[in-house]
């Protein structure tokens, strides 16, 4: 399934949207790979494509993921995980993608209001 | 989107005023070993292919050559740096998009590479070594 950022579905993301998580997988701190690996691969899981085609656009341009990983995950390679509890919810490519400080990264994508 | 938009230089990449480069943000940019390798990387060559530093950079933190690099880990890394570090580089005007594919570092950045060189060059200069070579046919454009 792909998901393209229409204007039409920007308008299903209001507030009453609910929301089906279609991926999730825990993010390692210790493992090579950064979250905005982790972020990407689950949104490109979710969607079925290959990684390198979501390239669109660039998570920089979303959110600073550098500080949530810092916020839950500790600063720096080697030090201990830091100490922020909770979630970070943010939108991508019509996703919407969670960031848990227990490591877990979900995609969920909106579903029909009945 | 300045990022895409590097072909066609703005008003925001006009040359930049040098009291805008304080040390803060310098150190915010070398706070990130990857994006330091890069950095590296494009003090030796003004010019890298994403695909070719993303193979390096899994080669340096893995300690292997880069011909043992598989496809796989390489397109992990090539996504971190499209995604973050390097945008992050040019939006601070460090680094330019030379086509998809290809970064070229700006001449805006001396101040940062000044700063790498003092800073960091005792520190890093393994991670700077690794970053300066070449391998493969890789050539500078």
């Amino acid at each position: 399934m792909t998901h393209d950022m229409t204007e039409s579905q920007d308008k299903i993301m209001q507030e009453d949207t609910s929301w089906r998580v279609v991926e999730q997988r825990l993010y390692d701190r210790d493992c090579p790979d950064d979250l905005t690996t982790a972020v990407i691969e689950a949104v490109a899981d979710a969607e079925d494509v290959d990684l390198l085609d979501v390239k669109e656009p660039p998570l920089y341009e979303i959110v600073d993921i550098g500080a949530i990983e810092d916020c839950f995950f500790g600063p720096n390679e080697g030090e201990e995980r830091g100490n922020s509890v909770g979630s970070v919810d943010f939108e991508y490519r019509g996703l919407r993608v969670t960031v848990r400080s227990d490591g877990w990264v979900q995609v969920a994508e909106a579903t029909a209001q009945p | 989107m300045k990022y895409t938009d590097a072909a066609s230089p703005t008003p925001e990449s006009a040359p930049v005023d040098p009291n805008v480069l304080e040390l803060d943000f310098a150190f915010e940019i070398l706070d990130n070993s990857r994006r330091r390798y890069l950095l590296y990387a494009l003090g030796a060559n003004r010019r890298w292919t994403l695909a070719v530093l993303a193979t390096k950079l899994v080669a340096w933190e893995r300690g292997t050559d880069e011909m043992d690099v598989d496809r796989k880990s390489a397109d992990r890394m090539y996504t971190s740096l499209y995604h973050v570090h390097v945008p992050k580089l040019v939006d601070h005007g460090i680094v330019q998009f030379k086509g998809k594919r290809t970064i070229a570092r700006t001449d805006d950045a001396n101040q940062v590479f000044a700063i790498l060189e003092r800073v960091g060059a005792s520190l890093d200069s393994e991670l700077e070594k690794h970053a300066s070579r070449k391998y493969l046919k890789e050539n500078d454009t």
